[in-house]
């Protein structure tokens, strides 16, 4: 069976993703899709709403004669997804200690 | 080619302002590109570009609205939701689920609203017949005060607290409206995204 991935902990994935370095969509979608089965049309939205609010920046590059738009995650992008961690820290260890109660 | 495909794409995509549009198309041009799929491969995934123009206009109808709900003229949400129940309605006749589910569906959606707006009317016309009927009588009381002082004072009573009673309520019966309307508009965007967006995993809300 498939959890469904509630909004928080998708737009934590991403920021975590562009944590590490800025990346370009497919690479993005690519990994949401083959860790979480989350499709891109599901990401297109994800990724409008966070940059909407300030959480990351685009850029673009040339690339084989045309672009791919970059993503960048912004200092307020760094802040909220330190809080989205210890939200999902308090939730993991909940949810633990209920489903390995023996 | 990729780019013919989207060139038609986006041929079909009046409606929706030219910048989003192009962010949509920059960011499906990127997918299709950098997954190095064929034209062929991209019409099975994506549909023919009418359907996909279609897909992605139900789905940005159903984003700027969901940004709406929470800060927007209402006004401007108005127009987008119009457009929005209007998509969803056409979409489910050209979409591959077969057209006397489509029938029945829409029919659902046509009951439910006329339902909706009837209770409406009939609350509202409830508010305002109080309403005149508190003021006929607070009016009538103060005519019969001169010549039945116990009569009249009862019927200025009865006429206010009818008056309080429609100022009272009425905020609540527009709350009721207002969450009513709310659930209609998600059963609306569940049934196009269930229906409408092709290899959709929904997603949960909040």
């Amino acid at each position: 069976m498939n959890i469904q991935v509630p909004t928080a902990l998708l737009d934590g994935s991403v920021l975590a993703l562009l944590a590490k370095e800025d990346t370009y969509g497919y690479i993005i979608t690519k990994a949401m899709q083959d860790l979480l089965g989350v499709s891109e049309s599901t990401m297109y939205p994800v990724l409008r709403r966070l940059k909407k609010d300030g959480y990351l920046e685009t850029y673009d590059q040339p690339f084989e004669g045309r672009i791919r738009r970059y993503y960048r995650l912004t200092e307020t992008g760094q802040e909220h997804l330190t809080e989205i961690k210890a939200a999902w820290g308090d939730f993991r260890q909940a949810i633990n200690s209920l489903l390995e109660e023996k | 080619m990729v780019n013919e495909y989207l060139a038609e794409v986006k041929a079909n995509m009046s409606g929706i302002p030219a910048d989003e549009r192009d962010e949509l198309l920059q960011f499906y041009e990127e997918q299709m590109m950098d997954a190095g799929l064929t034209t062929d491969e991209i019409v099975a995934k994506y549909g023919s570009p009418k359907q996909f123009a279609r897909t992605l206009k139900v789905e940005y109808f159903i984003e700027s609205d969901n940004d709406a709900a929470q800060d927007a003229p209402a006004g401007k949400r108005t127009k987008n939701l119009t457009m929005m129940i209007l998509l969803i309605v056409l979409g489910l006749f050209a979409s591959p689920i077969l057209i006397p589910l489509a029938i029945v569906v829409v029919v659902g959606i046509m009951s439910v609203l006329a339902i909706f707006l009837m209770i409406l009317a009939g609350i509202y016309m409830g508010i305002v017949g109080a309403l005149a009927g508190g003021l006929f009588m607070f009016v009538l009381g103060i005519g019969v005060l001169t010549q039945a002082v116990g009569t009249g004072i009862f019927y200025m009573g009865l006429g206010i607290a009818l008056t309080a009673a429609v100022i009272f309520f009425t905020p609540l019966v527009w709350a009721v409206t207002k969450a009513l309307f709310e659930m209609f508009v998600t059963f609306l965007k569940w049934i196009g995204r269930r229906f409408l967006s092709k290899k959709h995993t929904p997603v949960t809300e909040g």
